[in-house]
């Protein structure tokens, strides 16, 4: 179960920006900006682990200076189900819409 | 770029793969563990595995998220819920799909079980991940007081209260009524009726506990209980209190005489320190003060509950507030 890829790539809100950097940020060396797609699912594409998300989610949090963002609306479903695995489009989408953005 | 290719695929878990899981178990943490074991704990005392779930790669299970089916009793209702325990990934495996496939497996059995609440102690490593991943309370940190023993701080010397401690082999119809008429003391706790402390304490497997419990004198009707245990992982040993109760709005004689007695038993068995979780808010907490107990500030971790739906959370209101909560280390998998 994965959330669809947005329909389109732009970023008016330098949000994919933001959160492809911070990936890089978590991953380190071996994943530099320029090797994160729209489309790479962080944990199938990405391998990214649980802790490495959490480790995202607060350097995103610093970087947007903010408190706690709603991470889990991100994969918990209003009915509980949970999302086995989003892109870092849906992620970008969802900083651009807690910042305030249009995505 | 891709991470390793393979086909992830979660599940519940099923009678044959308890083999499989004990290896899993052994590889990630070191613990050395077995099927018995596994089917005793993860059956709970309703006897069914509901809703651990298993995580295969190619036919392979590389990883595991353990619940235990316990029912708590949740203001004047009794329900079904799951005790999250082991969640274990091998480390080539450990990706977010992988954690997410296992948590999703897991949650849609508890939900096809009827299951509304899950509830947790985490560690440190779990509590980020729980809440900022799933949205998982943290109700409380863990409520940790502790004892030192040995000849400087002794425990107290027998006492001539009148009351008759005794050493139950196993929980008989008796607990059942105490439990009756201590089950609403608290607005959230788990059911402590007689099947579930044998499950628990008595009838268990590769574990030993040292059962206490206090009789009336005259009708020989339970007045409190306690249930002890040692780990031996620590250095010099330590007494470890897995559950303490006696009900809320009686004499606290009962409460003082099963901590006393529980320290003589630490003693006699040579620990260093023994210890008990034990909310502030509980009416056992001055007690435990009293016979030197001090309360310790505990790292990152503690208590998570979740109701699994929306209208679990209608209907189980509160479940994040700690001053609700009893809870006891018997009440994790902790001990």
């Amino acid at each position: 179960m994965t959330r669809p890829l947005s329909s389109d790539n732009k970023d008016p809100s330098g949000s994919l920006e933001t959160v492809v950097a911070a990936i890089a940020q978590v991953m380190g060396p071996g994943t530099p900006p320029h090797r994160v797609r729209p489309t790479d699912r962080l944990g199938a594409d990405l391998a990214m682990s649980s802790l490495a998300v959490v480790r995202l989610a607060g350097i995103l949090q610093k970087r947007l200076g903010r408190g706690p963002l709603p991470l889990h609306t991100l994969f918990v479903k209003p009915d509980g189900t949970v999302l086995h695995d989003i892109r870092v489009s849906d992620l970008a989408e969802f900083v651009s819409l807690h910042t305030g953005g249009t995505p | 770029m891709n991470a390793t290719p393979c086909t992830l695929s979660a599940r519940a878990a099923a009678i044959g793969d308890w083999d499989s899981i004990a290896g899993l178990l052994r590889r990630v943490f070191g613990v050395e563990t077995n099927r018995d074991i596994l089917c005793w704990k993860y059956a709970g005392s309703e006897g069914r595995t509901i809703s651990s779930a298993v995580l295969a790669a190619d036919r392979r299970i590389v990883g595991f998220l353990g619940q235990i089916p316990v029912r708590i009793r949740v203001a004047g209702h009794d329900r079904l819920a799951a005790q999250g325990a082991d969640v274990a990934i091998e480390a080539e495996y450990r990706r977010l799909d992988a954690f997410l496939s296992l948590t999703d497996a897991s949650t849609a059995s508890l939900r096809a079980a009827g299951i509304s609440l899950a509830y947790g102690i985490a560690n440190s490593q779990a509590t980020d991940p729980l809440s900022i991943l799933l949205g998982e309370q943290r109700v409380a940190a863990t409520p940790l007081l502790v004892r030192p023993l040995g000849r400087l701080f002794p425990p107290p010397a027998h006492s001539r209260t009148g009351a008759n401690v005794v050493r139950p082999g196993g929980f008989d119809t008796r607990f059942d009524r105490f439990w009756l008429r201590i089950r609403d003391d608290y607005p959230i706790m788990l059911a402590r009726d007689a099947a579930h402390l044998n499950w628990r304490y008595a009838e268990t497997s590769g574990r030993a506990y040292e059962r206490l419990a206090v009789e009336h004198p005259a009708t020989g009707e339970i007045e409190g209980y306690a249930v002890l245990t040692i780990d031996a992982r620590h250095h010099g040993r330590r007494g470890r209190i897995c559950d303490l109760v006696t009900p809320r709005n009686a004499d606290p004689q009962a409460a003082h005489t099963l901590i006393a007695e529980s320290l003589r038993w630490f003693q006699s068995n040579k620990c260093r320190i023994a210890d008990i979780w034990m909310f502030r808010h509980t009416h056992l907490h001055p007690v435990l003060l009293r016979h030197v107990f001090i309360p310790r500030k505990t790292n990152a971790g503690g208590l998570h509950a979740a109701p699994l739906t929306p209208e679990a959370a209608m209907r189980i209101p509160g479940i994040e507030q700690p001053t609700r909560w009893h809870l006891s280390l018997g009440d994790s998998d902790t001990v």
